[in-house]
Parts: structure tokens; sequence; C-alpha cells
């Protein structure tokens, strides 16, 4: 066989933006950043927006004190609220999708609460569920579910028809179906949907830690800015994306480890 | 084995909302007459939209029967374990391995013990034992189809319907594929004797694969012709291959 002129044939498998490491690919983002970020406050020259380093100067001296305590409450809220995500959203999507009757009776209500923005709600969770964690982590957990039920109902939507009749030439009935066909067909939907949801999530915690709490990263960015710390409060900024990155970093492993298939087969 | 009698079957037709409804259905099949004997291999050929498939769902039970009368083995057909089908465009799970996808053909707890074993065993035994732990996305068409019949024959079925099996494999995979399933035709290794009906729109891989060649037009069966050739690896260097193929393509009506 001649194949002179070619290049050499590429491993099989999804060119993996993530190859060398998660690090390695937010490398040039994050010196895109800080130089935006070090231009910014040299132009504006106030101390509103303090520089790179004096706000990672902050961060070392934080991590000294009570960093550790702030970023654990923001991460248990988050888990929390992120595994609420999962199993609500992934049961009420596969409903709405598989059952022609859920989606009659549901299907309209999920369409109106959806746009709604349940920020406003924040008041109303903590009369009902007090103002403690579960009030925050329910908060949170509702403002990302619906990212999980809209992408779950439209993934089960997607399922090819041949398949339906496979399985049920195959003799699976409804444990068998969950298992087999619906629940790996929206895996991918659910990791995209926890991506998506992260991001309106913490944004949501944010939010809901200001009131009635004196630990978590919100708390510790608008405690700062009400002190006018700038540098605290970059410093917070900082922390909380550090802490959303982490996140993804870790969906993406597990969406590689619990979803092979999706890699297998691109560019053969 | 298969006894359908004036059998009709009807699609729902979709009509738009708020039109007045008449009868809305599209008829697949129109009063089908057929009779296939166990341990038979039935060919039926016919041109695209004839109801081939809709007649090979109809005796896998996946689609509800409108009319008349279909039995296999004397009950009605849905939920028969006995029964398997093999799809157009394989069936299988794509978030599975070759070897999952044929453990899940296997029935009863019993059977699912060593189910590992077995499933690589049946991938071997139709030459794609090397594939078991590929995805379906990695394998070549001819290996899906293989896959795919490797987990039909995990239930030890004692019907085995194909629809268009070798329709989308290129000429050397089509007849390497029909060599095995013509093995499972012939000489079964079920104790009770395998029943095959393949639907295609191929005359010669009916000609090859098919004990009796029906020919299907407008939802029934309009000729049913026995092929005495059948069984013959070697059938397509004998000359009479082709002219029962011609006299096959005469019954549909396209002469060439």
């Amino acid at each position: 066989m001649k194949r002179t002129g070619l290049p050499a044939p590429r491993p099989a498998g999804r060119s993996d933006p993530v190859r060398g490491g998660f690090l390695a690919s937010v490398l040039p983002g994050a010196v895109l950043v800080l130089a935006a970020w070090q231009i910014l406050h040299e132009v504006l020259g106030t101390t509103a927006v303090p520089s790179p380093a004096e706000t990672f100067a902050t961060l070392a001296d934080l991590a000294r004190r009570d960093l550790a305590a702030h970023l654990a409450a923001s991460l248990a809220r988050v888990l929390a609220a992120t595994a609420l995500q999962i199993l609500a959203g992934t049961g009420l999507g596969i409903a709405l999708g598989a059952s022609r009757k859920a989606e009659r009776i549901l299907g309209s209500a999920v369409r109106i609460l959806h746009p709604v923005p349940k920020i406003a709600f924040l008041p109303v969770f903590m009369i009902l569920f007090g103002i403690g964690d579960l009030s925050k982590i329910l908060f949170v957990a509702s403002v990302a579910v619906f990212q999980t039920v809209v992408s779950v109902r439209d993934g089960i939507a997607e399922i090819p028809g041949p398949l339906f009749l496979a399985a049920r030439s195959l003799g699976l009935r409804r444990p068998g179906l969950l298992r087999h066909l619906y629940l790996p067909a929206v895996l991918p939907r659910v990791f995209t949907s926890l991506r998506l949801g992260l991001g309106m999530g913490l944004s949501a915690l944010f939010f809901a830690e200001n009131y009635a709490t004196r630990y978590g990263a919100g708390y510790l960015i608008m405690n700062a800015y009400a002190m006018a710390d700038y540098r605290t409060t970059f410093a917070g900024i900082v922390c909380l994306s550090l802490l959303a990155l982490g996140l993804f970093a870790l969906a993406d492993r597990a969406e590689r480890r619990l979803c092979p298939w999706l890699r297998a087969g691109r560019g053969a | 084995m298969i006894r359908a009698e004036g059998l009709t079957v009807d699609y729902p037709r979709r009509v738009p909302a708020g039109t007045a409804g008449g009868a809305s259905f599209d008829r697949a099949l129109d009063g089908l007459d057929l009779s296939v004997a166990r341990g038979a291999s039935l060919a039926v050929v016919g041109p695209s939209g004839c109801g081939k498939s809709t007649l090979l769902y109809a005796v896998a039970g996946l689609v509800p029967v409108s009319g008349g009368r279909l039995e296999v083995e004397g009950r009605p057909p849905a939920g028969r374990a006995g029964t398997a089908l093999v799809f157009q465009d394989y069936g299988l799970f794509p978030w599975k391995t070759a070897r999952q996808n044929v453990e899940l053909g296997f029935r009863g707890p019993a059977a699912r013990g060593a189910a590992k074993d077995r499933a690589r065993s049946l991938l071997e035994r139709f030459g794609v034992g090397y594939a078991a732990d590929k995805y379906p996305a990695e394998l070549s068409g001819g290996e899906r189809q293989r896959t795919a019949i490797a987990r039909a024959l995990a239930s030890e079925p004692d019907l085995l319907l194909l629809d268009e099996p070798s329709s989308s494999l290129d000429a050397l995979a089509k007849e390497s594929f029909q060599r095995a399933v013509l093995g499972l035709c012939s000489h079964s290794d079920s104790p009770r004797g395998l029943t095959v009906v393949l639907v295609t729109h191929d005359i010669e891989e009916a000609a090859f694969l098919g004990g009796s060649v029906a020919v299907m037009e407008r939802g029934r069966i309009r000729a049913v012709q026995e092929n005495p050739l059948f069984g013959d690896p070697a059938l397509r260097e004998r000359l009479e291959y082709y002219e029962f193929c011609l006299g096959v393509r005469r019954l549909l009506g396209e002469e060439p």
C-alpha cells in the first residue's frame, strides 16, 4: 500500500482538548485573563481594581487564615445542590421524555417555571426552609435543575426509534429499559447540563451566601466589598473561579470515565 | 411455525391537528397469507414500501395486528421469548461494547452467570471475537452485523428474523456474511431447529439464503417459489442459480 505524502494516522479517539492535563488546557486562557486584568488595573488606576499580584498576595494571606473554611462551606453547598440537581433533574427529565402522561401533566409546568428568575425566590426559600444551609442548597439546586430536566427530556426524544424496537425485541422491561437504554442515552446530556448548571448555580450561591451566614466565598466577597477591602473582594472572586474550574475538571474526568463510548470511533 | 391468514397491519397516519379525521391510517399489510414450517428458511423479496419490514415486525410482535390472524407456534407473537430479530441498521446500543451488546441477548438468570465468556464465544463463532471490547462506533458495517447476529442468537431462539441483513455491506463483506447466515439456515445447531425469515430487496441474496422465496407486493405475498438449489455454499458458481434469480425477477415484474 502506498502511503507517501499522507500524514501519520492519528490515534483513534476524540481530539482531546484536555490532553497534557487540565492545567495545561487552561493555561493560555489564564495568561490572557491575567494580562487583561493587569492592563485594566494600570489604565483605571483605582483601588477598586487591585492588580493580580496584590490580589494573589492577599489570597496567600487569606489562605493562612479562614479561607479554607469559606471554601469548604461553599463547596459543600454546591456539591449537595449538584447532587440534587442530577438526581431530581434526571428523574424528572426521563419521566417527561418517556411518559406521555407525565409530559402532559408536568411538561407545561416545567415550561412555565424554566424562564422564571428563580433568584427572586430566595426569600421564599428562606421562609420555607429556614435561613440555614438547607434553604441555600435547595435554592441553588432549583436554579440549576432546569438545565438537567430540559437536556435529559430532549435526550430521550433523540434516542433513535430502532433502539426502542431493539430493546423491546430483546425483551427489556421497565427496569431494563431504564438501565440499558434511558440512563446511558442521557448520561452525556447530564454532564452537559452539569456544566451549564454550575455557572448558574455558582451565581445563585454567591447571592444566597450574602444572607444569614458567616462562611462561604459569597460572604467573603460581599463582606470585604462592604468594608471597601477590594483586595479581599478580588481574592474571593479568584477563589470562586478556581472552585468552578476545579468542579469543571471533575465533571470532565467523570464524563470520560462514565461515557467511554463518546470517545470511541471518533476520527476513525 | 408461522401462520398468517388475512393479516392486516395499519399504521396511524399523522394528521394535522384540527383536520376532520376520516380513515387516517396507512395500510402496510393488506390481507396477507403466509405459512412457514418449523426449521424452514424463507426469503421475502419485494420493492421498498411493499410491507416487508412490517411483516417481520409483526411476526416479532413489535407492531400490533389490525386484522386477520397471526400466530407463531400457535400463539400471538407479542412477547415471545424464542423470537430474535436482527434490524436493518443492527440496533446495537452505542454505549455498550460488542460483548455487552451480546450479553443483553441472554435470557434468564442462569444464562447470565457466565455471560461474559458465552458472549465472547458467540462473537468468536461469527469471526468477530477480536472486536469484543470495541464500541459499535469503532466497528465496520460487517463487524456490526455479525455482532447483531451474535446478540440475536444469544437468546437461543428457534425463530430468527433478519431485516435487510446485508443492505449496507460492501460486496466482500456481504458474501462472507451470507455464508455465515447460510450455515445457520441449512444445518442449524439448535436442537429444536432454527426457522429463519429474512426480508431483502436483493434477489440474489434471497436465492442464496431462502429455502423458498416469497415475492411481496403492496402488502401481500404474490407468489412463493421453492428453491431447489438452497444450501449449497458454492451456489454462485452454478448457472441454475442465475436462472432461479431470473425467475424471481420475472415474478417481481422487473424483467431486465
